[in-house]
């Protein structure tokens, strides 16, 4: 018997955790790879999911710890591979683990150091896309995976600079005496029978595209941004707000395929922005009575089961408006807030509207990294930069080196349930394969 | 006329009708019965009429096609339609003398345009050549003849930024020619539709004066003074760069002035300068350009520009009442001999180029060659 019967699923999102749950419920043995210091991907950061309105974290959280704690799974958060040698049914995979400087059987994320960090509230928040400020000590969110702090050694004095205080302080207050900055680099080497990528998506952000002023006009964010501040767990608690002045925002103008849909930019369609939108424009009328939302789109597309009717609603019951016309700029006007230019393309009358907020759909890219990472595995991507299938009619999980599979945002755009669907079909395969190379 | 070739050259068949060109078109906000979208649609539908009045609205900002998410260039859509109709008969200089006789009055030259008085001279200020334009938009501003001004000044090393400011500072900070392409009259648009009725000095190519001239039509109470520049053609910046620094070995962000004369563009940094041949930077040459026939712009309150007068001096053609009054502010004016001529030789050179250009447009649509 050659091979053995273990994978490895790079990226710990949904689709990387749903593959590995899957895998390890039939008795594979599991090691997720993750980048960040938690596993849960962009879904964690969602407030709610369309088209049913559910709570994201509520979905997520319960699969993020049963993958954690599942016997035939072992994360290895804050990982990135680095080395991927040998063939279907017999791979080396070279990991490299980031030292947190903190030690993960002791921490139990109190959050002690956090509070401790001299640099506290200084570094933009990565969870909540800059939306909250952070200290060099940090937890990546409330319900990370494993729930354990970890110290951004490019920000710590102490790790730069040799001095922090006496002590530093985060090890003065860590009572399990978990801060270890000791801790090094460290290699591991894993085999196993085959991978699967899970690597999902970035989110564009549009500094280039100057006439939306993003980076410029304070009031106008992106999508991503909106979700954490809808959130009620979120950097401003679930509230709504002008980040020129704090005050309320009250009307709301989305506009889609930003970057997107863009022959000098991303030209495929994101294929999530139309339902997120709407949900946006639902969660900010459910916050508020008198809330307004414009939407400005291109075409609705409204492809999937139930999506036609959630757009529906949220014009029927909702009171979205939904207005045809992709704005042709956004200025600022003296009270801070923005000002779109559109031609409304129904009526062919140019406007100006003064909204609050602008939200901008930008478009969704591959992640970050995804070159050097199919370098590694010796794969191909397609075009754009996401991981090309051998067909995507006959093997739509399949990259073009055997044994390597490939699922959810990685593969291209896709919304939750078909990462999800598509992450089983990628654990099918797999099992399938080192099945198939351990009975020869 | 082949008009189906035309949509296949300049992609107009990719069209969203997303409305973001229509939106972002100058003349739009004001004439508005002309919509690049709108046209777009018609001409998909077969629906449009080649000849019409509308094709001569476009100003060639090409802010339009810059932003379209779709690659669409609608600006050389409106001009293969300008060769169609051109060569059916229509007169481009109609449309020029029709805005003339508007806002301009003085002696009809068949090359300049309209002339009250032609001069070349220079002021203390620091510019490009005589610092006429600097010293007018200091007058201007300080005597009270117009409360804000429309310029263009250098950021990110010498990429234009047109910006709207009631200010000396940023009026000096904006002397000196940059060779490309900004959006003033998008500014201009901005200024008057969010920033409120107030009297504007604008300083513009060509193209642009042209757009306001057209949109001053539907906008008669704009208190506006033009000034134009005289322009032969103009360049990306994005393009321009690189090419500059291959040919050339200097990185143009770092230059203090770029100047183009007799056919050479010389980069100056610090005491050191480098030129080479115009011709070599065609590339770089916006499209819209190629097809542009007014050198001096002709629309103009006053034009400025170096060709005709000494080296430290400009050339001032005053075209309108509004332009003489604005002259008749400047005080440290030192005036010197104008070469009439020379200024003449480089118009009709402009204007053959681009008829030529149109011509060309023309017969490959027709040929239905790529």
């Amino acid at each position: 018997m050659t091979g053995n019967k273990s994978v490895v699923v790079i990226g710990g999102g949904v689709a990387g955790i749903q593959a590995s749950l899957d895998l390890a419920e039939q008795d594979f043995k599991v090691y997720v790879v993750e980048r960040n210091p938690s596993i849960g991907g962009r879904m964690a950061q969602l407030d709610k999911t369309f088209p049913t309105n559910d709570c994201s974290m509520c979905i997520l959280a319960p699969k993020m710890l049963e993958c954690f704690g599942h016997e035939n799974i072992t994360v290895l958060s804050y990982s990135e591979v680095k080395e991927v040698s040998g063939e279907k049914g017999d791979f080396t995979v070279k990991v490299r683990r980031k030292p947190r400087y903190v030690d993960e059987e002791k921490c139990t994320g109190c959050g002690a150091c956090v509070d401790a960090c001299l640099l506290k509230d200084r570094f933009p928040d990565e969870f909540d896309m800059g939306l909250r400020k952070r200290g060099a000590a940090y937890l990546p969110f409330v319900q990370a995976v494993p729930k354990v702090a970890v110290i951004d050694p490019e920000q710590c004095i102490f790790i730069t600079k040799g001095k922090c205080g006496k002590t530093p302080a985060c090890k003065e207050a860590c009572e399990r005496d978990a801060v270890d900055f000791d801790q090094k680099e460290e290699e591991v080497e894993l085999h196993v029978g085959a991978i699967i990528v899970a690597t999902g998506l970035e989110v564009y952000e549009p500094f280039d595209i100057e006439e939306y002023g993003y980076g410029r006009i304070q009031n106008v964010i992106i999508g991503l941004q909106y979700e954490r501040m809808i959130n009620a767990g979120g950097p401003t608690g679930g509230h709504l707000i002008r980040l020129s002045d704090g005050k309320p925002a009250k009307k709301l103008a989305f506009i889609l395929c930003v970057g997107s849909r863009d022959l000098k930019r991303c030209p495929y369609c994101s294929s999530v922005c139309c339902m997120y939108a709407t949900k946006s424009g639902m969660l900010a009328r459910e916050h508020e009575e008198d809330m307004e939302s414009f939407v400005f789109y291109t075409d609705l597309r409204a492809f999937g089961r139930g999506f036609q009717e959630y757009i529906n609603r949220g014009l029927e019951e909702y009171g979205i408006n939904y207005i045809r016309a992709k704005p042709s700029k956004i200025t600022e006007n003296v009270n801070k807030s923005p000002v779109l230019w559109y031609e409304d393309t129904l009526t062919g009358e140019l406007k100006r509207m003064e909204v609050d907020l602008v939200v901008l759909a930008t478009a969704l890219t591959p992640n970050r990294g995804v070159e050097e990472l199919a370098k590694v595995l010796g794969v191909e991507l397609d075009e754009y930069g996401f991981f090309k299938v051998k067909d995507p009619v006959y093997a739509p999980v399949d990259t073009s080196r055997d044994g390597i599979f490939v699922c959810g945002f990685a593969q291209c755009p896709k919304d939750i349930s078909d990462s999800v669907a598509q992450a089983s079909g990628a654990a099918g395969r797999a099992g399938e394969v080192i099945t198939e190379v351990s009975l020869k | 006329m082949k008009i189906g070739e035309l949509i296949q050259e300049t992609k107009v068949y990719n069209c969203l009708e997303c409305g973001e060109c229509t939106a972002n078109c100058p003349i739009a906000w004001f004439e508005t019965d002309y919509s690049p979208r709108w046209i777009a649609k018609r001409a998909l539908e077969g629906l449009l009429d080649p000849q019409e009045e509308k094709i001569w609205s476009c100003m060639s900002c090409q802010i339009c096609s810059d932003r379209c998410p779709s690659g669409v260039d609608f600006p050389t859509f409106i001009w293969g339609l300008r060769a169609e109709a051109l060569k059916a008969g229509v007169e481009e200089e109609a449309y020029v003398r029709g805005l003339e006789q508007l806002f301009l009055s003085g002696e009809q030259d068949k090359d300049l345009g309209i002339i009250r008085e032609l001069v070349a001279g220079k002021t203390t200020a620091k510019g490009q050549d005589g610092g006429i334009v600097t010293s007018l938009l200091i007058a201007g501003l300080e005597k009270g003849v117009f409360e804000r001004a429309i310029v263009v000044q250098r950021k990110d090393g010498f990429r234009a930024e047109a910006i709207v400011t009631e200010t000396v500072a940023d009026i000096l900070k904006a002397s000196g020619s940059k060779y490309q392409f900004s959006p003033t009259v998008e500014r201009l648009v901005e200024a008057i539709l969010e920033g409120g009725k107030k009297r504007t000095a604008i300083v513009g190519l060509p193209c642009g004066i042209y757009g306001i001239r057209r949109i001053q039509r539907f906008y008669p109470d704009m208190e506006l003074y033009t000034i134009g520049l005289f322009c032969f053609e103009n360049f990306y910046y994005e393009l321009l760069k690189p090419i500059v620094n291959k040919l050339l070995e200097v990185d143009l962000g770092l230059a203090d002035k770029i100047d183009v004369k007799k056919g050479k563009i010389v980069v100056h940094i610090g005491s050191e300068q480098k030129a080479c041949e115009v011709k070599e930077l065609e590339r770089a040459v916006r499209g819209s350009c190629l097809f542009c026939t007014d050198f001096t712009a002709r629309l103009a309150d006053i034009s400025v520009g170096s060709v005709g007068s000494p080296e430290g001096y400009s050339t001032v053609i005053i075209r309108s009442k509004k332009g003489e009054d604005l002259f008749g502010l400047l005080k440290d004016l030192e005036r010197t001999k104008v070469d009439r001529e020379e200024i003449m030789e480089l118009a009709k050179l402009k204007k053959k180029k681009g008829m030529d250009a149109l011509e060309k447009l023309g017969n490959r649509i027709a040929a239905g060659k790529k």
